[in-house]
């Protein structure tokens, strides 16, 4: 017995020691903490576009920069940066949504970045207020009706949607869906939280069905004749409109898009952007990569293949995101939307809409 | 008894590091929740009830459906059952998101079945798709009983001239209950464990509330604590089953056990019985299957072929590794409480079985935590020897690496190879322990002389249940991963949950696709078996 016991511990102890070097050496391979000339930079980001992917590659092949990515969603990207803390590798987090970024600086995860270039060409209403995170692309969550059995003059504003005369005959996502829990943000900054949970309340009323799927699926059920309107963002249509698919091209054909309150605060809108990590072993390379994707060429690609809105001002927009025409956009300023969120989420808990 | 107190202590080290970042995890649950109050008020009851729901009516489907086809393939012989004999482990090869994708895409617009029907969405649609996907736990394990135990019972009820209803109530039933409730636990954790595909359907339940508390309101202690009621539930259906094995345990009354031989069906009736079996295949395999096939053939399946291939190797490369760690500890943990007569070194190798009952995410979290606690460790203590020399600090090890993900799916499917191996383990009892004792042969002996070659067959089939889920594992891999790593999982999951359907149906497919490889090979393999032992037997 004594002799298996040993042979346990012996085979244990290799294990362990085998599973280190080999790890080390990984780790080592992975990342190149701390030295200067390293041409690395580490992203953590929920954008899982082939477009990222591309401006990525070219990054490299401008800056000699290897990029390493970690897709997943925003809140785990959160969690384990958390946990990593000051050993992280990450030098960049990138979420599809600015509650996100707001909740990383609240956490302490991020750090200022004194950025000239970037405060130059992103407006002030769609970077941090001091400088913990910048806008990358902008898209505006709108209504999307059928044009065969809406007509635009039923439409007017977020806040109408709740009357009577849609009972039934709106699709909209899951509240977990973060473009919801900052649309309602929106309302509770600008309407109160009174009337936010009574808007909750008389949408969660209106709904066709009980919210599943994603934004396109939302426009497949008002094609499907299940209900009349959802509420979308911009991107969806254009890259269904886009579609190598026939029947998503057919749906999105179906559709219109109405920016709600025009006459009064605005559409809502968010964005999609990054900061850099507060122990980013890479600082300078992920500013680099910010810069990069603030670039004209790079913004104008986010446009042209997500069909997303360019944050830099005076880049053009895709051919369809074009033929929606101007739209006044809500001038909030998006960190409340951050501050906001969790407030949201108990709104949604208490009116009931999954 | 005292030479085996090292087998106790191997036993031991073994669940610690299991249920070590359980500890990890648990160590904050008592921190301070502000949302706790609002979940408890609001949405628990909700999720409660959904759950239950989806519990109920999918074990009941899956019970149903597993027993009955287990006692079909088993004792009659009918047109196609060698096709059978394969086909109907192939759902298992299905992930249920993988599945909901696919049946959402066929009932929604431009769809097959859009017509008929325009939606595919709510409770029941979750409880179709659990029932034809999970109905090969309850299957697998009764087959499993049946055929080691089925020869000697149905003969005897032969000899007393019970009707073949008869047969199937009096005799099958009873016998297959102890595996197939132990099959239907396990289906059951699984219910309560899926994400993606109730997410997608517009379902709540206790795990996307987990989620909901961790990720939308960012309470960590909140989701925690869900994940604690949640491991009560499982721990309650464990205990059950625990409770109902121990009253119906069956041993082997002859020293070989005789196989059923299966009875002829011609006719009308034998391919009635065909179509019957046939049902299960159809909706949870060949549906999804030829939808996805349809999709990548639209996507053209080529064009991606270097990404596919690559990331076919690193997730085949990752899944085997760790199927084959699970089972040896599976082995090792199933044999140890043989020595002691179960007791509580029974409790103990079943405990790291809990970590089935725990959401992927939910063991991705306490699995980070202990591998940076690692990691922080050996920073601090090796810097001050290892900055100077490597002009930086160790940084990360453990956290990020393939090791730790691998190691955090043992610990999330190590139930499924445990099973198996358990109940044949129990099956064939602890004597041989103890005639090799008498015989002056210790302990390590009687394993690989006696069990190890019995256990053959049912460690085949632990690491092909073990290579299945794995390989399908979504949540913690995609937490846990490395840089630039992706596995077939991810890679569908994420252009799915973007309704790039088609484009995700090529990683999909080849996913289901090496699952049913496995599943073939496994099916030879162990049919070869069965032939030697036949042999054996006339000889």
């Amino acid at each position: 017995m004594r002799i298996f016991l040993r042979l346990f511990m012996t085979i244990l102890i290799t294990f362990t020691l085998s599973v280190t070097l080999w790890a080390g050496g990984q780790s080592e391979a992975g990342s190149d903490n701390g030295s200067g000339n390293a041409g690395e930079v580490n992203v953590y980001s929920h954008r899982h576009y082939e477009i990222d992917k591309q401006l990525f590659t070219e990054f490299t092949e401008k800056t000699g920069i290897k990029v390493n990515v970690v897709n997943a969603d925003s809140d785990e990207l959160i969690q384990r940066l958390k946990t990593e803390g000051e050993l992280s590798p990450a030098d960049l987090l990138i979420t599809a949504d600015v509650a996100r970024l707001v909740r990383a600086q609240k956490d302490g995860l991020l750090q200022a970045v004194d950025n000239q270039t970037l405060k130059e060409r992103i407006p002030a209403y769609l970077r941090s207020p001091n400088d913990y995170w910048f806008g990358m692309t902008k898209r505006a969550r709108v209504i999307v009706y059928h044009t065969e059995r809406v007509d635009t003059e039923e439409l007017s504003t977020y806040e109408e949607l709740t009357s009577e005369k849609w009972r039934n005959r709106i699709a909209i996502r899951s509240s977990s869906n973060i473009y919801n829990q900052s649309l309602l943000a929106s309302l509770i900054a600008n309407l109160g939280a009174d009337q936010a949970e009574e808007w909750a309340k008389g949408i969660v009323q209106n709904m066709a069905r009980s919210p599943q799927g994603n934004d396109r699926d939302q426009m497949k059920a008002v094609a499907a004749g299940q209900a009349d309107i959802a509420v979308v963002n911009t991107y969806y249509v254009g890259r269904m409109f886009n579609s190598d698919d026939p029947d998503e091209v057919e749906v999105a054909q179906q559709m219109g898009v109405f920016f709600p309150n025009q006459e009064g605060r605005g559409s809502h809108i968010n964005i999609s952007g990054g900061g850099v990590t507060a122990h980013a072993p890479h600082k300078a390379n992920a500013e680099k990569l910010l810069e990069f994707l603030t670039s004209d060429t790079s913004q104008r690609l986010f446009a042209q293949a997500n069909y997303e809105y360019p944050v830099v001002p005076g880049v053009s927009e895709a051919e369809i995101v074009k033929s929606w025409g101007e739209f006044k956009e809500d001038r909030l300023n998006l960190s409340e939307l951050g501050k906001l969120n969790s407030q949201a989420v108990r709104i949604f808990d208490r009116a009931g809409w999954k | 008894m005292s030479n085996r107190r090292g087998w106790l202590i191997v036993l031991i080290v073994l669940t610690l590091l299991f249920v070590l970042p359980f500890a990890a995890l648990l160590s904050g649950v008592f921190s301070s929740s502000d949302t706790w109050g609002h979940l408890s008020s609001t949405v628990l009851p909700r999720y409660i009830g959904s759950s239950l729901f989806l519990l109920l009516f999918s074990l009941f489907g899956v019970y149903s459906l597993g027993t009955v086809t287990a006692w079909i393939m088993t004792r009659y012989s009918f047109p196609l059952k060698p096709v059978l004999e394969v086909a109907l482990i192939f759902p298992h090869a299905v992930p249920i998101y993988i599945s909901a994708f696919a049946y959402r895409g066929l009932f929604n617009y431009g769809g097959l079945f859009h017509p008929i029907m325009p939606d595919f969405s709510g409770p029941w649609a979750a409880v179709f798709l659990f029932i034809f996907g999970l109905y090969t736990y309850v299957y697998l394990a009764a087959r499993a009983m049946l055929a080691t135990f089925g020869g000697q019972f149905i003969d005897t009820a032969l000899m007393l001239g019970k009707s073949e209803g008869a047969l199937f109530r009096r005799v099958a039933l009873p016998l297959m209950r102890p595996a197939a409730v132990g099959g239907a636990v396990l289906a059951g954790v699984e219910v309560l464990n899926e994400y993606g595909a109730l997410k997608y359907l517009g379902v709540e339940s206790f795990t996307t509330g987990i989620f909901r508390a961790w990720f939308s309101l960012g309470d960590i202690t909140a989701a925690i604590r869900l994940s604690l009621l949640l491991l009560l539930t499982v721990g309650i259906l464990l205990a059950a089953e625990k409770l109902q094995r121990g009253k119906a345990g069956f041993t082997s009354s002859g020293r070989n056990p005789s196989p059923v031989i299966p009875l002829k069906i011609r006719g009308i009736k034998g391919t009635l019985l065909t179509a019957v079996l046939l049902f299960p295949v159809t909706f949870g395999f060949f549906i999804p299957l030829l939808q996805l096939l349809f999709w990548s053939i639209d996507a053209s399946l080529l064009q991606q072929w270097g990404k596919l291939a690559v990331i076919t190797t690193d997730t085949l490369v990752l899944t085997l590794s760790a199927s084959v760690a699970a089972v040896s500890i599976a082995l090792l943990l199933g044999f140890i409480p043989l020595l002691f007569n179960g007791g509580i070194s029974g409790s103990l190798a079943s405990l790291p079985s809990l970590g089935y009952a725990v959401p992927g995410a939910v063991i991705a979290m306490g699995v980070m935590r202990l591998s940076i606690s690692a990691d922080f460790t050996i920073n601090r203590l090796f810097n001050p020897l290892i900055s100077p020399l490597r002009g930086e600090p160790l940084g990360l090890i453990f956290s990020g690496s393939l090791i730790v993900l691998a190691g955090a799916y043992l610990i999330r499917f190590i139930a499924v190879s445990y099973k198996p191996i358990a109940s044949a383990y129990t099956s064939i009892g602890g004597v041989y322990v103890d005639s090799a004792a008498t015989m002056g042969r210790g302990p390590i002996a009687s394993f690989f002389k006696i069990y190890l070659p019995l256990m053959k067959r049912a460690s085949l089939f632990a690491g092909i249940l073990f290579f299945l889920d794995a390989i399908k594992e979504l949540p913690l891999t995609m937490i846990l991963r490395p840089f630039n790593y992706d596995t077939l999982a991810t890679v569908t999951y994420e252009l799915a949950s973007d309704e790039r359907l088609k484009e995700a149906a090529p990683f999909g497919l080849i996913l289901v696709a090496l699952g049913v490889g496995v599943t073939i090979i496994t099916m030879m393999l162990s049919k070869g078996n069965r032939k030697v032992t036949q042999g054996e037997k006339k000889a």
